[in-house]
């Protein structure tokens, strides 16, 4: 199963880095290089992770906790599968913030699957937080938010 | 209790097949073939990423952390979790699946029957009081257990002590996976034989 191994892309520029990850966070994962001399500011894109084991997690939170102070690091367009992490295990962003993320939604009508980007700017003007209404592409019903509101946004309560 | 426990069979979910797992590189092949059949089957695509996960935390534990010396003393658990090596005819896990009208099962089983049920407990209990600190280097201090119980609706941990243990995840495929979490998450063990 090789074709979804983890891939790092970096682009620098200026003052930034930006890092674009996909594929799966497992043991085999190296973070080593594309996170050594990050720029000021940092932007981590992981819309492409489709799954994160326990050795992944362990893998990350040592990566992301050696960053530097100095860097500030945004994640942005986070995969579903990142943000359950970053609700279930303490210190997965180490000091960084999520900008945007993905929201899983499920229409119960055509039964299509659909993540919606979600940026975290507008979803914590009103709070509690609560998933968009979001109409099904497919069939053009209702789509339901699929997950559990108050866990899948707990982590913009600490914002 | 002295009744045959083992098997998807036995929660009404017919064999599939059961794949002998021959090679620790074998996990990510064994994942693909499995997942490629409840796709197929049209189970919701992240059903198929729960079992892919809950397959890839079994199989870790059936390969690197069940298998002990006749001392006690674990085999390979010591072994980063990329190494690849044979399994002997003694050390190989099985995986089996199958799907019926209502869920899906997969089950990790290994011949060596040490699981305990405190093991489970204390696992799960600080991965939810503590939000996983993952204090050791090598292994994921009992988080791969709590990430598979979160993704399924029912675990069932069998085990005849010293000879074979079995974990089953059962999912219901007929509602989302959102539905799945929504539910209660339940976890049953059972055992034959004498834990000394």
């Amino acid at each position: 199963m090789t074709a979804k191994k983890l891939t790092i892309e970096r682009k620098d520029e200026g003052n930034h880095t930006v890092l674009s990850l996909k594929g799966i966070i497992d043991e085999e994962a190296d973070f080593s290089e594309a996170f050594s001399n990050l720029k000021p500011n940092a932007i981590v894109n992981l819309e492409g992770i489709s799954l994160i084991n326990s050795c992944g997690v362990r893998e990350w939170i040592h990566t992301v906790k050696k960053i530097p102070e100095g860097v500030k690091v945004q994640y942005d367009r986070c995969a579903p599968r990142i943000i359950e992490q970053v609700n279930y295990v303490a210190n997965f962003l180490g000091a960084g913030a999520v900008t945007s993320f993905f929201a899983p939604y499920f229409c119960p009508k055509c039964k299509s699957e659909a993540n919606v980007l979600l940026a975290v700017k507008d979803l914590i003007k009103v709070k509690p937080v609560r998933a968009p209404a979001q109409k099904c592409p497919t069939c053009k019903g209702t789509m339901e938010f699929d997950d559990i509101e108050e866990e899948y946004f707990a982590f913009l309560d600490q914002k | 209790m002295t009744e045959e426990i083992f098997g998807i069979a036995k929660y009404g979910v017919p064999v599939e097949e059961t794949i002998v797992v021959t090679s620790s590189g074998q996990k990510y092949d064994v994942i693909q073939k499995v997942a490629g059949f409840y796709r197929d089957k049209g189970v919701q695509g992240r059903l198929v990423q729960n079992v892919e996960l809950i397959l890839n935390e079994l199989l870790m534990n059936a390969i690197f952390d069940a298998p002990v010396e006749a001392d006690g003393r674990k085999r390979y658990y010591h072994l980063n979790r990329s190494e690849v090596f044979p399994l002997a005819s003694g050390e190989r896990p099985e995986v089996q699946y199958g799907i019926n009208n209502d869920r899906l099962a997969v089950s990790v089983s290994d011949p060596f029957g040490n699981f305990r049920k405190e093991t489970f407990f204390s696992c799960i209990s600080r991965c939810f009081s503590e939000k996983s600190v993952l204090e050791d280097q090598t292994k994921g201090a009992g988080m791969g257990l709590f990430m598979a119980f979160k993704s399924l609706n029912q675990m069932v941990i069998n085990v005849d002590y010293h000879k074979k243990t079995e974990v089953i995840a059962l999912l219901d495929h007929r509602s989302s996976a959102g539905d799945l979490k929504k539910r209660r998450h339940s976890f049953h063990y059972f055992h034959l034989g004498d834990q000394q």
